[in-house]
């Protein structure tokens, strides 16, 4: 049984492959179109995922989609009449965008050759809750999906049930929702916009900036934006414009009531400089402290209402807000949750791996057999190619014959400071370099975050970068139980750290906390035999571990790509497989 | 590429303008005029899990 899955038309568009209920291969457009977060049809994600598998379009037994677009449509057609006459802009776009957004089924027969039955159509939030379930290890879990917002439904809370080999049908069902348009995930996203950034892709510098800051603007968030003991919400609408605008996601009234004016995108913010913060800049740090802790307290409140509702006591958490570290950390300390388990892309990308995992398990009744031990379901490439690239490139380069040669080689150059480019295997599922596409630098430096931050990586000072971690020395290095869970394997957990191991890795150390990263030898073999040998020279089992690529761009994919990184940065060496190219 | 023209969606709008101020006075779809008093979580859409309706758009 071969199925695909989709996600499209919001943004990070991805296809997902299962054959017989196993992950094949998953990808986001981004990584072949070169346009960050690309929302566009998937056509070259599902070019790579067949080809993955030696499988042709007419292959494909079963076509699913991430959503149902005719009710998306109703809900954008109900939004625009229920706030005229405000809503001009929004409805001309759905006058204009609506028709081809329900003219995706034959967009999906053209890529995949499946029949018009064969291709469906799974409720956005579905998709989100069997991403995180059928990818976990539980046999039954509480379920939390967060996001912006899919048809209806911004928030759900759920359950799945199902085991192995056949048992027990598979199962998942949705209880209760909160709807559009009171959103955590859209709350969070104006506030991006209000701090000068990107959404739907500075979210997390939200959450760097945060701990700059103290959350003083509570009182005035609180008069906006209700948060009820059992997680739900509801907005002031008065105050916010998401919903009958496409400019901006908030009313001049907001900022009245915050009394700072919103951040110009692009304008220079003195913050983790040397010199001090300026007022109006610490109170931009203010105001993301604020949004941050209103989220984990929502996030919390939302896990703690799961829980009781379904009497489990393990978590799946999915949707975009389920990116959120320091909200996942404080689900897992404060919600009296068991386990949890948080897909690599917990995002709308996910929800392409989501969709065909319901359609499995549960439209099929297929049993579960699979787990997301690892995120390395991307694209990867031949020796032959990458000789080729660089060959072409121009570059000088060392072959190295064995494993242990390189790893040995690179080990030494990261142990005397220099910062290295690391391209290895398939490329990760999800927005986060796990150890196969990052740039990779000793942590025991003090200059490391600056000199990565403004010379690699050209961006703002405040960003913090993450350790990499052996899963053995994790305990020793952080407080609390997350070293021990999933999500720490995936980057999706911000924890504190011990006093001694952020004097040790100062380049990791974001005011005692890191966004950590689990490294074990069963599930990334070659990063786990790299970071043994830096620890074998430093004594310290960690490295500094951020995403390969420039500000603005996608994670690198292809070895050109890498190599035309590292020419347009200050990277000192770039390995792709066995292959080291040197700067000195 | 030539531009789509915006009059046929802007003339549209105009036509729906009085139906949309009719519903923003008789309805409240989006929960916006008053907050709940002890929680804003609604039950789920009640839909069967099956293949037929999956191959609906809706």
């Amino acid at each position: 049984m071969v199925v695909l899955g989709l996600s499209a038309f919001f943004h990070d568009s991805a296809a997902a492959l299962l054959v017989d209920g196993q992950l094949v291969a998953a990808a986001e457009e981004e990584r072949f179109s070169g346009r960050k977060h690309d929302s566009r049809f998937p056509a070259h994600a599902i070019r790579f995922c067949l080809a993955a598998a030696g499988l042709e379009p007419g292959d494909v037994d079963y076509a699913v989609f991430y959503e149902k677009p005719a009710i998306k449509l109703e809900r954008a057609l109900a939004t625009a009449l229920a706030t005229v006459p405000r809503s001009a802009d929004p409805f001309v776009q759905l006058l204009t965008r609506g028709p081809s957004r329900l003219a995706v089924r034959g967009q999906i027969q053209a890529a995949t050759g499946v029949s018009r039955d064969r291709v469906l159509f799974v409720d956005h939030h579905l998709s989100h809750a069997a991403s995180a379930f059928f990818s976990s290890p539980f046999p039954q879990a509480a379920i939390v999906t967060v996001d912006g917002v899919g048809e209806w439904a911004t928030t759900s809370l759920g359950e799945g049930s199902g085991g192995w080999e056949g048992r027990d049908a598979c199962r998942l069902v949705l209880h209760q929702t909160m709807a559009f348009p009171h959103s955590l995930g859209l709350l969070y996203s104006v506030f991006t916009e209000y701090l000068g950034f990107e959404v739907n892709d500075g979210e997390y510098k939200v959450m760097g900036l945060a701990a700059y800051g103290e959350p003083r603007y509570r009182d005035e968030l609180d008069r906006v934006v209700h948060l009820y003991e059992d997680g739900s919400l509801w907005l002031d609408m008065r105050c916010f414009a998401y919903h009958r605008a496409t400019r901006s996601g908030f009313d001049a009234r907001l900022t009245d009531l915050l009394g700072i004016p919103p951040r110009r995108r692009g304008s220079d913010l003195a913050i983790g400089e040397e010199r001090p913060a300026g007022e109006l800049d610490q109170a931009y740090a203010d105001l993301a402290a604020t949004v941050q802790a209103f989220t984990e307290d929502a996030v919390v409140a939302m896990a703690r209402r799961a829980l009781q509702l379904t009497g489990r006591r393990d978590l799946c958490l999915a949707g975009g807000v389920a990116l959120n570290g320091v909200a996942n950390n404080g689900v897992l300390e404060r919600s009296g949750v068991r386990d949890v388990f948080i897909p690599p892309a917990p995002g709308d990308s996910g929800a392409a791996l989501g969709c065909a995992l319901y359609a499995q398990h549960v439209l099929l009744g297929r049993p579960r057999s699979f787990v997301m031990e690892h995120a390395y379901w991307g694209a990867g490439y031949q020796n032959g190619r990458v000789v080729e690239a660089l060959d072409r490139s121009g570059h000088a380069y060392e072959r190295h014959p064995s494993q242990a040669a390189l790893v040995d080689r690179v080990a030494g150059a990261l142990a005397e400071g220099e910062v290295v480019g690391w391209f290895q295997g398939r490329f990760e599922w999800g927005p986060r370099a796990l150890g196969n596409r990052s740039i990779l630098a000793d942590p025991r430096s003090p200059g490391m975050k600056e000199r990565i931050n403004r010379k690699v990586k050209f961006r703002e000072v405040f960003r913090p970068f993450a350790p990499a971690m052996l899963d053995d020395c994790a305990p020793g290095y952080v407080h609390g139980r997350g070293a021990g869970q999933w999500p720490a394997r995936f980057m999706l957990l911000v924890l504190p750290l011990r006093d001694e191991f952020a004097g040790e890795a100062p380049a990791v150390d974001h005011f005692g906390t890191a966004r950590i990263q689990t490294v074990g030898a069963g599930w990334n073999p070659l990063f786990h035999s790299l970071i043994t040998s830096f620890r074998d020279r430093s004594g310290l089992g960690c490295l500094l571990n951020t995403s390969f690529n420039l500000r603005g761009e996608p994670i690198v994919a292809t070895p050109e790509h890498a190599i035309s990184t590292f020419e347009r940065s200050e990277l000192d060496l770039l390995v792709i497989e066995n292959c080291v190219v040197s700067r000195r | 590429m030539r531009r789509r023209s915006r009059w046929p969606a802007l003339a549209l709008y105009a036509v729906l303008v009085p139906l949309g101020m009719v519903l923003r006075l008789t309805t409240d779809p989006l929960r916006m005029r008053r907050r709940p008093a002890t929680s804003n979580w609604q039950p789920a859409p009640e839909r069967p899990a099956s293949i037929d309706r999956a191959r609906e758009l809706t």
